[in-house]
């Protein structure tokens, strides 16, 4: 069969498509060469900017944050006090020369930390050219130091660099006698690991406090003391912090990455289709009865091949010299460089690889040349730039609408994970809509290649990608689906966030709003498309009514399916939370919650309009309908498979919040109501299950007082009890026996 | 074998339509060499590109082996070999990994294809750079692989696309000896050509096309009865209307 395609054969396809990549040196100079030549540079140029930010900061002020005025006090004095000495020590040069052969100075700080502090402290940590320069450090001028007693959290205010540090005072004891002069304070500094500006403020604090033990020492030498206590003590103690003044930084680690992985794969991908074309090679492969897309395919599985491998050189480069110079420690903390870390990178890349490769094949699939695909490739890549240089804004948070938007959130989540602070649910919404986002350009650039072969000009095929067709067709391709989806997917993301913004509407507002919102996505958006692209929407949307006689018996069905399938998502929800795939938050919970006691405000009828009937027939008509047509060409079971995954992966997005347990469930559903419309041979059957369905799960939370009254009450988090398991599963085989039954029967009457 | 039946092909560029091909018909039986003659641009391209099933004519339609060709149906395309003077190699790949390549490509199993390589490399003499990367070959090496990777798949149908365009003396008999062993071989040949003194050679029958359209069809002896030229050259300057104008047109000094 010409369509078929036996996976050794495609194997095959593939590897000639590797082997002349691979074997053409100029694929392997920008593999391996640039990622040699590129991070030493970069890393030499990245350490120069933070060795002139330092030089930078020490004309700053610093801030410190006190717990109370009285620590602020405290503080001053001892700020003040340091200040009057360094003066003191300026007008005479002698002082200086008089302390050098001193005792080391951090002696008195770490040697003996009070018995109250955990001896797990770390003491101060002595940064590098401490020793070597102590004579200088103290005569080097102090910088302005501001002091804020702060209220509520300091952690919060350290995190977004309003403070520099956090400095508690841990103890005041009385003066010695006869050096009431003197404070005596203990101090413990929080400061944050690993932060230049933070590191640097504990420098010059610990400067602070040798100035006043020195002036202390040369003071008190005559005076004999039983026990010498020292004026301030100092506990250091490193606060892990994600950091907002360095992430834009980290930021560049995925963007540098992202941007290699993108050169790597530029010279294959116009090799193998335009230069295909140059080399006068395409009219002979178009004229082969291989499937084109096994021809793309193949390409794909050579450009995304290539670029892994850029990849993997470019993250291995990369690592090497941040770990070598250091710089790695100093930009991601300890912990980032494990190979976790590594390896969700690596996977990340893998996903963009996939879908930058399969743009940058659509793109050059128009091209007759290398110049002309040079010439399309460029404007991308530097547009590519845009998202990724926004998110190098420091402070810019991954949010759901950025985790829609290709590259950006590729980049942000790359960063989160690198940060340690990535979410799951975010991350899952950024590696779907990339693989959205991915199938639709693939499923172009399969409708593309070749055609310029054969037509003259390129413009054609341009023109016919956006342009209306000029024949009907029943039903959508798979590639104007996926099309379809690709604008879709966001377009619903932003509308669902929408009405979240209506918070304070009425409750009867929102309801007609989510009504409307779902007829405009999945009713009127995809009939529009149709319109457009002249393929028959009653063909498309199977708008059909099973035969009459029979459809009692599937509405039946379909009713008992609603009732039974409801208890098997129930239990798949709970084992998805017991799977650990709980995204949903306690305070995401109670607002779903207070939603249904809001419901309670307005008649069940609107409701059940608004969330059971409108989605079952919207939802249904573009699943089952649309989608499910445009598989056609699929097995039957591929594209109930598919169109399943599909509805589960929406479902997952639920205004702003994604809940990733409703997943399996969701599938699950989608899987019964692909299998009763391919069964039926129509969407109604499906149409009454969803309803029917929905409308049970609403109605049971919307009287769960009455019903908790009559004695059942179904717990959110509890297990059903087995007895109706047993009874929803004998009704769901009944009811799917039956209707194959019936489905055979009237197949078979039909052919008589 | 090759049918051709009222093929119309017209291409919109701007806002004027070009009649590339216009009502053109004809027939090659197995065994048989038909050779599509025309000057440049008279549409012999487009009309092959029609029966391999590249283009979708506007109208009429082409079989090959009683099978429609189309630019949906892939099936027929199996049993077309395509040679043509424009094709290229795949510089990296050995001419056998290439010639393996087009195995896949028309889906021969791997144990056949070693076998026709065998016997292609005997045929057409490859076997000194059959190991060789393509970048390496020569123009009549590369011309002597583009002709074995059109027998990969053993077609009962063979189209020639200008095969002897750019090659010299010595590579233009090898392709009149490939054409002779297709005859041979009962294979139904369509040839096209600019080069007339070399199909009267090789051809069994002609159709000479004159912008988009068939003039005249048959064995050199019909096309001599019916226009009363002894040769295709002159057939094709009398209908270009080419007569002698060169010489009358005085020197100006």
């Amino acid at each position: 069969m010409a369509g078929m395609m036996s996976s050794r054969r495609l194997q095959r396809l593939c590897i000639k498509e590797l082997r002349e990549t691979l074997r053409d040196r100029r694929t392997v100079i920008t593999l391996v060469l640039m990622p040699l030549l590129v991070y030493p540079l970069l890393s030499m140029t990245m350490q120069r900017f933070l060795l002139t930010s330092t030089v930078k900061q020490e004309k700053l002020t610093y801030t410190f944050g006190v717990p109370d005025d009285q620590a602020a006090r405290s503080l001053l004095e001892t700020i003040n006090l340091a200040q009057a000495v360094q003066q003191q020590r300026k007008s005479s040069s002698t002082t200086i020369e008089r302390f050098e052969n001193a005792p080391p100075l951090e002696e008195p700080n770490a040697a003996a930390p009070s018995p109250s502090e955990p001896s797990s402290e770390p003491p101060i940590s002595s940064p590098d050219s401490q020793d070597t320069s102590t004579a200088d450090k103290l005569t080097s001028a102090l910088p302005e130091f501001r002091v804020f007693s702060v209220e509520g959290d300091w952690r919060a205010s350290m995190a977004d660099g309003t403070l520099d540090m956090f400095i508690e005072v841990q103890s005041t004891t009385p003066p010695i006698p006869g050096l009431a002069a003197w404070p005596q304070v203990h101090y413990r500094v929080h400061y944050v690991a690993n932060d230049l500006r933070s590191e640097q403020a504990l420098l010059y604090f610990q400067q602070i406090s040798r100035l006043v033990d020195d002036q202390f020492v040369a003071e008190t030498l005559s005076v004999p003391t039983s026990s010498p206590a020292w004026p301030i003590r100092l506990i250091a103690s490193p606060v892990k912090l994600p950091k907002s003044g360095l992430s834009s930084l980290v930021t560049m680690i995925p963007l540098v990455l992202i941007l290699m992985t993108i050169t790597g794969a530029v010279y294959p991908a116009i090799d193998l289709t335009a230069g295909e074309r140059e080399r006068g090679t395409m009219e002979i492969l178009i004229a082969s009865p291989a499937p084109r897309w096994a021809l793309l395919f193949a390409k794909y599985v050579a450009v995304v091949t290539v670029a892994l491998l850029t990849a993997i050189a470019n993250l291995g480069s990369m690592f090497t010299t941040l770990y070598v110079t250091g710089l790695g420690k100093l930009l991601l903390g300890e912990q980032a460089l494990a190979f976790t870390t590594l390896l969700q990178i690596f996977c990340l890349l893998v996903l963009f690889a996939m879908f930058f490769s399969a743009v940058m094949l659509t793109l050059t699939s128009f091209a007759k040349s290398f110049k002309e695909a040079q010439a399309y490739l460029i404007p991308v890549m530097l547009l590519a730039l845009a998202p990724g240089v926004l998110s190098l804004v420091p402070g810019i948070e991954f949010t759901p609408l950025l985790a829609c938007i290709p590259l950006v959130n590729i980049v942000l989540l790359a960063r989160d994970l690198l940060l340690a602070k990535a979410d799951l649910s975010l991350a899952l919404a950024a590696i779907v809509s990339t693989m959205v986002y991915a199938s639709a350009a693939i499923g172009i650039a399969a409708r593309l290649f070749g055609n310029d072969a054969v037509v003259h000009g390129s413009r054609e095929s341009w023109r016919e990608l956006f342009m209306r067709p000029a024949e009907q067709s029943k039903y959508p391709r798979f590639d104007q689906m996926a099309l379809f989806l690709a604008v879709l997917f966001p377009g619903y993301f932003i509308l669902s966030n929408l009405v979240g913004q209506f918070r304070d509407a009425s409750i009867s507002f929102r309801l007609v709003l989510n009504i409307i919102i779902t007829a405009i996505l999945f009713g009127l958006l995809p009939w529009l498309y149709c319109r457009f692209s002249r393929v028959n929407a009653v063909e498309t949307f199977r708008l059909r009514l099973p035969r009459a006689s029979l459809s009692p018996i599937f509405a039946v069905a379909a009713l008992a399916l609603a009732t039974s399938l409801w208890m098997a998502a129930h239990e798949l929800f709970l084992a998805s939370q017991w799977l650990g795939i709980q995204t949903l938050r306690e305070e995401q919970v109670k607002a779903a919650q207070a939603l249904i006691v809001q419901f309670r405000s307005v008649s069940p009828v609107l409701v059940l309009v608004s969330f059971a009937l409108t989605p079952a027939l919207f939802e249904e008509f573009f699943f089952r309908g649309f989608v499910f047509s445009s598989l056609n060409q699929m097995s039957r079971p591929g594209a109930i498979i598919v169109s399943a995954v599909l509805f589960g992966l929406f479902h997952v997005v639920t205004g702003s919040v994604l809940a990733v347990e409703r997943f399996l469930p969701t599938t699950l559903m989608g899987l019964f109501l692909g299998w009763l419309a391919f069964r039926t041979q129509s969407l109604w059957p499906g149409i009454i299950l969803h309803a029917v369905h929905n409308g049970l799960l609403l109605m049971t939370a919307y009287y769960a007082d009455s019903l908790k009254n009559w004695g059942i009450g179904v717990e959110e988090q509890a297990h059903l009890p087995w007895t109706w398991l047993v009874v929803g599963a004998v009704v769901t085989v009944v009811s799917v026996l039956t209707v194959e039954l019936f489905a055979r029967f009237r197949t078979s009457t039909s052919t008589v | 074998m090759i049918v051709a039946s009222g093929l119309v092909k017209k291409f919109a560029s701007g806002s004027t339509v070009v009649q590339a091909v216009n009502n053109i018909s004809f027939s090659v039986a197995t065994g048989e060499v038909f050779g599509l003659l025309g000057p440049n641009g008279a549409g012999k391209t487009t009309t092959l590109r029609m029966v391999m099933g590249l283009l979708e004519p506007d109208e009429g339609y082409a079989e090959v082996g009683g099978v429609r060709t189309g630019t949906e149906s892939t099936a027929v395309r199996g049993r077309i070999g395509l040679v043509s003077s424009n094709d290229g190699v795949y510089p990296w790949l050995t001419v056998r990994e290439m010639l393996h390549y087009f195995a896949d490509l028309y889906d021969v199993e791997p144990a056949v294809a070693d076998e026709r390589i065998r016997y292609l490399a005997d045929l057409l003499d490859l076997k000194k750079f059959i190991d060789q990367r393509s970048v390496t070959l020569s123009t009549g090496q590369k011309q002597r692989v583009s002709l074995a990777r059109g027998l990969m798949h053993d077609p009962p149908a063979m189209l020639l696309d200008e095969p002897t365009r750019g090659l010299d003396v010595l590579g233009s008999k090898v392709i009149f000896e490939f054409i002779g062993i297709l005859r041979q071989q009962g294979k139904a040949v369509l040839v096209s050509t600019h080069r007339l003194d070399e199909a009267e050679r090789f051809c069994d029958r002609f159709g000479l096309l004159h912008r988009g359209e068939l003039v005249h069809e048959g064995t050199l002896q019909q096309l001599r009865d019916a226009t009363g030229h002894q040769h295709l050259t002159d057939m094709f300057l009398d209908l270009l209307g080419y007569r002698g104008s060169m010489e009358t047109i005085p020197w100006p000094v």
